[in-house]
């Protein structure tokens, strides 16, 4: 049965977001003329060494009843980025999942949980939470199929996707971090962020590679390698989330010849401010690369819980100040400069080096997170 | 397990598990300093962490308790020093413990190795921090606050990555820093000791280690190792 709902659903979704569906999105969007301040973009000749603007976007997630409404939302970003003579855009985790709100059935099942949330006074939820356990105890769990067969069905997403922002790509002339969205490939589930150059074409795709809790338990799979894109605009280290928590995606990159890595986040939690500290902020001070972070965020009243701050982050021995968005609930862009000529002393307080000490701590690392991924 | 963070020649309060002695601005030479250690843990009855001091063309720490001292040199000094070239830990009556001299808290790979190797709490001292009223820090101010965010960079960062305590002592005094979920504000600042056992549930909250990469790790070692 649900595997039948999940083929019925991808159908409707494959309609909407067909080739002419997205032309007759594109057809109706306005024509926003330059303004005069704003000189027209000119692509970045070979060999410019100057400081690359960019836009970590802050984006609500929302159910859109139809493409053009959501074409509409993602053009205004691009196009208050164009006004900021914007180089490359940053779009978060998750947004590549937007699409599939345009069906009816899922908007549906959101509004009724969250009615249902907002009904249900918290005890009462957690009487029910505590009365479906039991019943697990005595039944098992529910059999319910692993998340790459329900995904499969929707295999196309990736690419119908990827022609949406490649369109807004070449519309502005941007390079454009897409964000994240669930992959089904080869009976396995990533959670990919894709790379598009200003002629729309793929530059890169990353696959995470610290999973969740949650992913893990939901069965997405890892990426095992770490894209470092060479472009115009600098050597450009793609991550998701959580693997700016582990300063050894940050330590690849370094070495691998990145500029500066961009982070699409889209926590599933309450926002705490603390916690939000221990990712990207730390790792570039530790390694001297900057970090772009584009963050998906809810409002209270939308049935799932999306935290977190958009900004553009620096060593703090470059003395740049880094910026971030001052809310972590409502849609915004933060907008900055990258230098890809190192502003920064040499002697960053993390990045000394002592190959008896780092032979040692690699190979532990090695052994001990096969360990620890095996329990 | 309480840590009183003092100057040298000062005397911990009574309550006090454990004394460390704040930096100096520049290495103190070891022979007074490790004598003044020794014998205010033996009036005390308490091991002392002494502050980082010159060795054998390098600089190191010891921990001077009843019978047992241990010494750690420092594995990422400044240019033209020895290198140490492995993290001791070793036991005391609060779990395994390990000491991190200088900058060395500033290398990640340090507390990693450390936490790998069993350590609950890594104890840091550094006169490249200074620590004051660490209770008013908001994350806020980090992007601004100079030599205050190499607090954040390096022994806040290190307890927040590896799920142990960091007892670090700075310039003008120290803090003692423990995984945000173990600390009524969330901002793992704010409390003056720790049960080790307390770890286990901060480890629940941020399962760190589990999602980790081996096959990543495996791929880029030469990146790793660089």
């Amino acid at each position: 049965m649900i595997h039948w709902l999940a083929r019925q659903l991808s159908e409707s979704l494959r309609r909407r977001l067909s080739e002419p569906k997205l032309k007759k999105a594109f057809a109706v969007l306005p024509d926003r003329p330059a303004k005069p301040d704003v000189r027209p973009f000119q692509p970045r000749s070979a060999g410019d060494q100057s400081p690359v603007r960019v836009c970590a976007v802050q984006a609500e997630v929302k159910l859109y009843s139809s493409l053009e409404k959501m074409a509409a939302d993602i053009d205004r970003f691009f196009s208050d980025a164009q006004d900021h003579q914007t180089e490359l855009i940053c779009f978060p985790e998750f947004f590549g999942m937007l699409p599939l709100g345009l069906l009816p059935g899922v908007r549906f099942g959101l509004r009724m949980l969250n009615k249902f949330k907002k009904r249900t006074p918290e005890s009462s939820q957690e009487a029910k939470a505590k009365s479906v356990r039991k019943n697990k105890e005595k039944t098992g769990p529910r059999q319910i199929p692993p998340l790459p067969e329900l995904l499969q069905p929707f295999d196309f997403l990736q690419n119908r996707y990827t022609e949406l922002m490649a369109r807004f790509a070449k519309r502005y002339g941007m390079y454009v971090s897409c964000g994240t969205l669930l992959a089904p490939e080869n009976g396995k589930v990533y959670n990919r962020h894709i790379f598009l150059g200003p002629d729309g074409s793929v530059l890169g795709i990353q696959d995470k590679l610290h999973l969740t809790e949650t992913e893990r338990e939901l069965g997405i799979s890892t990426g095992d390698a770490l894209s470092v894109v060479p472009t115009p605009i600098g050597n450009i280290a793609l991550m998701v989330c959580m693997d700016a928590s582990y300063f050894e995606t940050f330590r690849i990159a370094k070495h691998l010849g990145a500029h500066y890595a961009i982070v699409p986040i889209g926590d599933m939690a309450e926002f705490q401010p603390w916690l939000a500290l221990r990712g990207t902020q730390t790792r570039v001070s530790e390694t001297g690369l900057a970090a772009i972070k584009s963050a998906l965020v809810s409002k209270p009243s939308f049935p799932m819980v999306f935290t977190g701050r958009a900004g553009i982050w620096f060593p703090l021995s470059s003395g740049k100040k880094s910026i971030e968005a001052p809310q972590h609930n409502s849609s915004t862009a933060v907008y900055g400069e990258i230098d890809l000529v190192p502003q920064h002393k040499n002697d960053l307080p993390g990045c000394r080096t002592n190959p008896a000490f780092d032979r040692r701590y690699a190979e532990e690392l090695i052994k001990k997170s096969k360990d620890f991924t095996k329990q | 397990m309480e840590i009183a963070f003092i100057h040298e020649g000062e005397r911990p309060a009574e309550s006090a598990s454990v004394a460390m002695i704040l930096p100096g601005n520049r290495l103190i030479q070891p022979k007074e300093h490790l004598m003044k250690c020794r014998t205010l843990s033996k009036e005390m009855g308490i091991p002392v962490v002494t502050a980082p001091f010159a060795y054998e063309g390098g600089a190191a720490m010891a921990w001077i308790g009843k019978g047992q001292e241990i010494l750690q040199q420092a594995c990422f000094p400044d240019d033209g020093f020895q290198k140490g070239g492995d993290v001791n830990v070793f036991d005391t009556p609060w779990g395994p413990a390990a000491l991190c001299c200088d900058a060395d808290i500033f290398q990640p790979q340090y507390a990693r190795l450390a936490a790998f190797k069993g350590c609950k709490c890594l104890m840091a001292s550094t006169a490249r921090i200074r620590i004051d009223s660490v209770c008013e820090y908001m994350p806020e101010d980090l992007p601004a606050c100079g030599d205050r965010g190499l607090f954040f960079v390096g022994p806040w960062a290190s307890a927040q990555a590896n799920g142990i305590a960091v007892a670090a002592a700075g310039r003008t005094g120290g803090a003692l820093i423990l995984p945000c979920a173990l600390t009524p504000r969330g901002s793992g600042l704010g409390e003056s000791g720790f049960d080790p056992a307390d770890l286990a549930r901060a480890h629940r909250e941020f399962p760190v280690y589990e999602s980790m990469n081996p096959k990543l790790y495996e791929r880029y070692r030469k990146e790793l190792e660089a």
